[in-house]
């Protein structure tokens, strides 16, 4: 009751009229899209770039899908779109089903010649790392016959070819219950003809679920390791073996979703290494840092119906690898859907373009007694 | 007196040498009175006032005793046996006849007189004190103190009849009597003195204009001299000094200047003088507890706030919480919303000067403030003669105060807050003469914010490794040196020199990180030549230099980006203004101000004219026109070689202010204006690159600014039991560029549809400002207020999520991107807010004790005003954020 009423008193003090509707629940009748994943998660000129687009469609709704790619593209310092141009149509790609939700593209030779931002930027970044002067079309036709001769890049032009990188950005156009336009940007540059250490690989996700843990209203993702937990995994890639799909919620128990943050109990970790151009009054130097994954939960109740109240949904709070689980307040409510897009990302290595993964889960909630005479 | 009538012998033997008439030789001398013996006034007749005169016969003997006395005109039984008895021993030099002494008989007529009594009564002081005002001790000056005795016979020692009795005392110096009683007045440091008051009960009354009727009574004691000390209730308390608008000498044209007593109760501040300027006319509504002070249409980095006459590095804390410089120790706060003389430049919009005040001198004072956002405290008084001091600081507990909320309501947040903020001020006056005054004020305040956010992986570490934290720690120093003198009746000086030095240091999540230190001092010297009494000339140089070392690191949309800086800033300016009075309705000030900037190794001369004709009494037509110029603006940023473009010019201005003024009655004034500004080389954002680097520009000084409007102030003095005004301003704001402005740059639309020729709304621009604000003086010491305001709401570009039902989604990062409509097309709802304020005051004998309870945004069931829109994640939907309902409750203890 003071918790309510605290609530009740911050949300008044805060002006707020009315709660919007919540990013994570997926509602049933709302065309919601997910991520674009494109495999490889960067591309060289001349590849080809498998793209998966995720979206939840109402049930009945016959969306309709246009693909376009913006071979130029670029941003300013203050994140201002500056170019998005030289459209290609990739409707006349060869679409692996009919839904459109999944296609391929070459990523066009000359790609890094057309960026504008590249020309902007790239006699300065060169500049900056010690590289010899040259123009891009030098830098290009270089790399491009290295490449295709499959000669060992020299070390001294490691960091070139890593920096050598423009973007190119997917946008699809639907129309479904909604128009929405859906983009994606990809890094185009050549350190995946040379296999650079700087390559960025999609997110490999080990595995989700809920963790249980034996404290009431706990809240505070950073204290379940102080108390018993268990651990109930709806994913797990390495021992599909320990997989359940049904979750019985106790009374004096909190839950939260949990996904693989990349790290491993030992501390070991998937998440990719990368080196940068960091600079510390004005001197220019190589670093190296690692990618962070970023993690979006959404959440469909599948039984919700009008008659449960509102905070009988499946609330989530957080979108860390550890997302509180606000459990059904009504009983009636049993199978659910979860949904985690995971990104990694690189914030000293920006003209890379986030990997991303999908995964989706089904599940099922049951309640033990005391759970039930807890909500009354 | 006493009458002698000497008789010749008529014969009538007397009983001891008869002597037959016919042997009697001729009488040679009178006989002579040598020793008078004063009768006894009997006390009944004396206290009854029966006075006159007894004739009585006697015979002398030979020997020049009285021998015999017979009454012959008496006045009562006991004043003619105390005439007798006086008489009867009488000693004369006897009468003379044939060289010898002969009895005689002689008539004699013994006076009494009341007023010969009453002047005898001695002249001393007996009652002795001091008149102060209840609660603040001040002392009471030339008050007058009315004694009336209620008991007119307690006194025994008064013998006379009591009204001439006090009728005598009333003559003495000092004092009166006035209407039955004894009136005596206090001097400068309320000290008064009563004369042989009558002992016994005495009832003193002090009919002192603004002082609450009342009297006591208090006991006089025979040969006793009492000394006491009376407390009296002021109708009203005024904390300070009353700079009363509209009766001063006024010389501009715009100039809006309110009194700390009157500001202090406006509702909606919590009793911050300084923020008030933001209910003036002119002055655009500003954001939720902003501090910003927009005027006529300018941008917030337009107006410029001087304490003193110098810079002041920051006038808010926070932002707009409340003002670094403590109310209490202000005279007076003055708003030039434009239109202003050549004393300002560095500035194309307004200005904002806050003047601090001597301490008192009468005796030391103190006050404590504590509200439920922070504590204070002032203490002033005099050192030694000539010289006082005043010392002030505050303190903020507003995470204390949340964290106990949040507390007791049980909310979990996923972040540690620790805000504080905290500021003093010392000043220290000299009087050495009244031709030479000098202050010194040493100023200091410090914001400090830390929100760490567990959960929170902000931007980069090479921004800052501290990337769930937002931090921001503003602290600064500034001493302000004042000098006034008068070198002679025609020239006088006026010097203000000042050193600051302020630190800005800040991280928001490792996405920006800043180390700012700004250091430098400020110069402001000024001469008043009195050429003629027609013409008086203002030369004066207004000099500021800071140099500005800053670190910044930002994670740009292309990766961390440092850049850093050790530049002097400066605004080298002199100026001289001509005051001329061709007559005395006329008053015409001519103005030249040359600046020069540092920064951008460019300066610009300016030329302004004033004009007020009070055409008929209380009537007058005023007039000015300028032109301003300021260094490009967002300070710093504008001219940096990473984030802005050093290569641009100074931001140019022009100014043009009617107006009329009518003082209705003593208390009541209309104060109508109109404007008509334009700005020049305002610097825009732009995609362009240098062609010679291949570095973008960021800005280009391609904006235009133009801004028009009216502006109304129907004004009530403080009077006896209210003060208020009305502020009405109509006006328009828009900005013309090539590009679209910031983040709109992006969206494909409104580059597609940007017309480079056409005017746009600025975002500020605000139709309508109407502020109604009333404050009543009731009965025991209650003082309710309110402030009502209707604004035009704040242009918004619309979400095409919102309005159209058009989406985009950002795979790269899941969130929505915003689509935006027509640039500035449409404008958020109506703010309309009402504030609430009541004071209630008690006074006590030594002090006083005041509760306030000011709540601001009372309509919030009513009416929830937009501030801004919280759009959903897609944009499809809104709701409004709006003004919450803030209480303030304190409560003040002056000393």
């Amino acid at each position: 009751m003071i918790k309510t009423t605290g609530l009740a008193l911050l949300l008044f003090l805060c002006g707020c009229t009315q709660l919007p509707s919540r990013y994570e629940n997926i509602e049933g009748n709302k065309t919601r899209p997910f991520t674009v994943v494109c495999e490889p998660a960067e591309a060289a000129p001349g590849d080809t770039v498998t793209v998966r687009f995720y979206c939840f469609f109402p049930a009945g709704a016959t969306p309709s899908i246009h693909w376009e790619l913006a071979l130029d593209y670029g941003i300013d310092f203050y994140g201002n779109e500056i170019v998005e141009r030289n459209i290609v149509d990739l409707s006349a790609m060869a679409f692996d089903d009919s839904a459109g939700v999944r296609f391929k593209f070459v990523v066009p030779p000359n790609t890094l010649l057309n960026s504008t931002q590249l020309r902007t930027g790239f006699a300065l970044s060169a500049g900056r790392a010690g590289l010899p002067p040259m123009t891009p079309e030098e830098a290009d036709a270089a790399l491009k016959v290295m490449a295709a001769s499959h000669t060992p890049l020299p070390d001294s032009l490691m960091h070139l070819v890593d920096q050598f990188a423009c973007q190119i950005k997917l946008r699809a156009k639907i129309v479904s219950d909604i128009t929405l336009d859906v983009t994606r940007t990809l890094t185009v540059r050549y350190s995946r003809s040379f296999n650079t250490p700087n390559v960025n690989a999609n997110p490999l996700l080990g595995w989700m679920g809920i963790l249980a843990v034996q404290k009431k209203d706990l809240s505070d993702p950073d204290s379940v390791g102080r108390y018993p937990s268990t651990m109930h995994y709806m994913y797990n890639a390495a021992n599909p073996g320990l997989v359940e799909d049904t979750i019985t919620l106790d009374e004096g128990w909190s839950y939260f979703l949990a996904a693989d943050s990349g790290f491993s109990a030992t501390g070991d970790t998937l998440l990719q290494s990368y080196s940068y151009l960091s600079e510390q009054n004005d001197i220019p130097f190589w670093k190296i840092d690692r990618e962070e994954y970023g993690f979006r939960w959404y959440y469909t109740n599948e039984d919700y119906n009008s008659s449960m109240v509102m905070d009988s949904l499946l609330l989530v709070e957080g979108q860390g690898p550890l997302a509180r689980l606000l459990t059904p307040r009504d009983t009636a409510m049993h199978r659910f859907k979860l949904y985690l897009v995971t990104r990694d990302g690189r914030v000293n290595e920006s003209i890379v373009s986030p990997g991303s993964a999908y995964h989706e889960v089904q599940g099922y909630f049951r309640y033990t007694d005391a759970y039930a005479r807890g909500l009354k | 007196m006493f009458l002698l009538f000497p008789v010749y012998a008529t014969g009538v033997q007397t009983g001891i040498d008869t002597v037959a008439l016919d042997s009697l030789p001729p009488l040679e001398k009178m006989p002579e009175l040598i020793e008078f013996i004063p009768a006894v006034y009997p006390a009944e007749a004396l206290k009854a006032g029966i006075e006159g005169s007894v004739l009585v016969d006697i015979f002398v003997t030979d020997s020049g005793r009285v021998d015999s006395i017979k009454v012959l005109k008496g006045l009562s039984p006991a004043l003619d046996s105390a005439a007798m008895a006086a008489v009867q021993r009488f000693r004369y030099r006897p009468a003379m006849a044939g060289g010898l002494p002969v009895p005689v008989f002689l008539q004699y007529e013994y006076r009494f007189s009341v007023s010969d009594e009453v002047r005898r009564v001695e002249e001393y002081v007996n009652l002795m004190g001091t008149l102060l005002e209840m609660g603040t001790r001040a002392p009471v000056r030339d008050g007058v103190i009315a004694a009336t005795f209620p008991d007119t016979a307690s006194d025994t020692a008064v013998h006379v009849p009591f009204t001439a009795y006090l009728q005598r005392i009333g003559s003495f110096a000092g004092q009166t009597y006035e209407g039955g009683g004894i009136v005596t007045y206090t001097d400068s440091l309320g000290r008064f003195s009563f004369k042989s008051l009558p002992v016994g009960r005495v009832l003193l009354k002090f009919p002192i204009a603004g002082y609450r009727a009342d009297s006591l009574s208090d006991i006089i004691e025979r040969e006793k001299q009492r000394e006491v000390e009376y407390r009296l209730e002021r109708l009203n308390y005024n904390e300070y000094e009353i700079v009363v608008y509209g009766k001063m000498e006024k010389k501009e044209v715009a100039k809006s200047t309110l009194s700390l007593t009157e500001v202090k109760r406006v509702p909606g501040f919590s009793g911050d003088a300084v923020k008030v300027v933001q209910a003036l006319p002119g002055v655009a509504r500003a954001s939720f507890i902003s501090g910003d002070v927009i005027v006529r249409g300018s941008g917030n980095e337009d107006t410029r706030y001087f304490l003193d006459g110098v810079e002041i590095p920051m006038l808010f804390h926070f932002g707009g919480l409340r003002s670094t410089y403590n109310s209490d120790a202000l005279s007076a706060v003055d708003l030039y919303p434009g239109g202003f003389n050549a004393r300002y430049g560095g500035c194309v919009g307004g200005v904002v000067e806050i003047k601090g005040r001597p301490a008192k001198t009468d005796r030391w004072h103190g006050n404590v403030d504590i509200n439920l956002i922070d504590a204070s405290f002032v203490a002033e008084g005099p050192v030694k003669p000539g010289v006082s001091l005043m010392v002030s600081a505050r303190r903020s507990y507003i995470a204390t105060v949340a964290k106990f909320v949040i507390d007791q309501a049980g909310i979990y947040l996923p972040m540690t807050v620790v805000p504080y903020y905290w500021d003093a001020v010392a000043r220290l006056d000299y009087v050495r003469s009244n031709n030479c005054k000098m202050f010194l004020t040493l100023f200091t305040s410090q914001d400090r914010m830390e929100f760490i956010v567990k959960q929170v992986r902000g931007g980069s570490t090479e921004v800052s490794a501290a990337r769930n934290l937002l931090s921001e720690d503003i602290n600064f120093q500034q001493a302000i040196f004042g000098l006034d003198q008068k070198l002679s009746e025609h020239v006088s000086h006026s010097l203000r020199a000042s050193a600051s030095r302020q630190i800005i240091d800040f991280n928001v999540f490792s996405f920006v990180r800043t180390q700012q230190e700004y250091l430098g001092p400020y110069i402001r010297d000024q001469v008043a030549l009195t050429l003629s009494p027609r013409l008086t000339l203002f030369p004066g140089v207004d000099l500021q230099a800071r140099k500005i070392n800053y670190d910044l690191h930002i994670l740009s949309a292309q990766g961390a980006k440092q850049s850093g800086r050790d530049i002097w800033f400066t605004d080298l300016g002199a100026y001289a203004n001509a005051e001329y009075r061709p007559w005395k309705t006329l008053t015409l000030t001519p103005g030249l101000r040359y600046d020069y900037y540092a920064e951008v190794s460019e300066g610009l001369p300016s030329l302004r004219l004033t004009t007020r004709w009070e055409w008929a009494p209380g009537r007058t037509l005023k007039g000015a026109a300028g032109t301003y110029n300021q260094t490009p603006k967002p300070m710093g940023q504008a001219i940096d070689s990473v984030w802005g473009n050093p290569d641009l010019p100074l931001t140019t201005g022009r100014q043009v202010v009617l107006g009329h003024e009518w003082q209705l009655n003593d208390l009541i004034s209309l104060d109508v204006q109109g404007y008509y500004n334009t700005q020049d080389n305002i610097p825009a954002n732009t995609d362009s690159v240098n062609p010679a680097t291949g570095q973008p520009l960021n800005f280009l000084p391609d904006q235009e600014g133009r801004m028009f409007g009216m502006e109304i102030m129907l004004r009530h003095d403080p009077g006896e039991h209210f003060f208020g005004w009305i502020s009405y301003t109509l006006s328009r704001s828009e900005r013309r560029t090539p590009n679209p402005p910031g983040n709109a740059q992006g969206a494909e639309g409104i580059q597609k549809n940007w017309d480079p020729n056409a005017w746009y709304k600025y975002e500020k621009d605000q139709t309508h400002n109407l502020q109604i604000i009333g404050s009543w003086r009731l009965a025991h010491g209650i003082e309710p207020g309110f402030r009502l305001r209707y604004v035009t709401g704040n242009p918004e570009t619309p979400r095409l999520g919102y309005t159209e039902k058009k989406y985009e989604f950002n795979a790269d990062d899941g969130r929505y991107t915003t689509l935006e409509g027509q640039y500035f097309s449409d404008r958020m709802g109506p703010f309309f807010q009402l504030d609430a304020r009541i004071d209630k005051k008690w006074v006590f004998q030594n002090w006083l004790l005041s509760a306030y309870l000011d709540v601001q945004n009372t309509n919030y069931f009513l009416y929830n005003s937009p501030e801004a829109y919280d759009y959903g994640y897609d944009d499809s939907e809104r709701q409004v954020i709006g003004g919450i309902i803030i209480p303030s409750l304190g409560v003040r203890a002056e000393f």
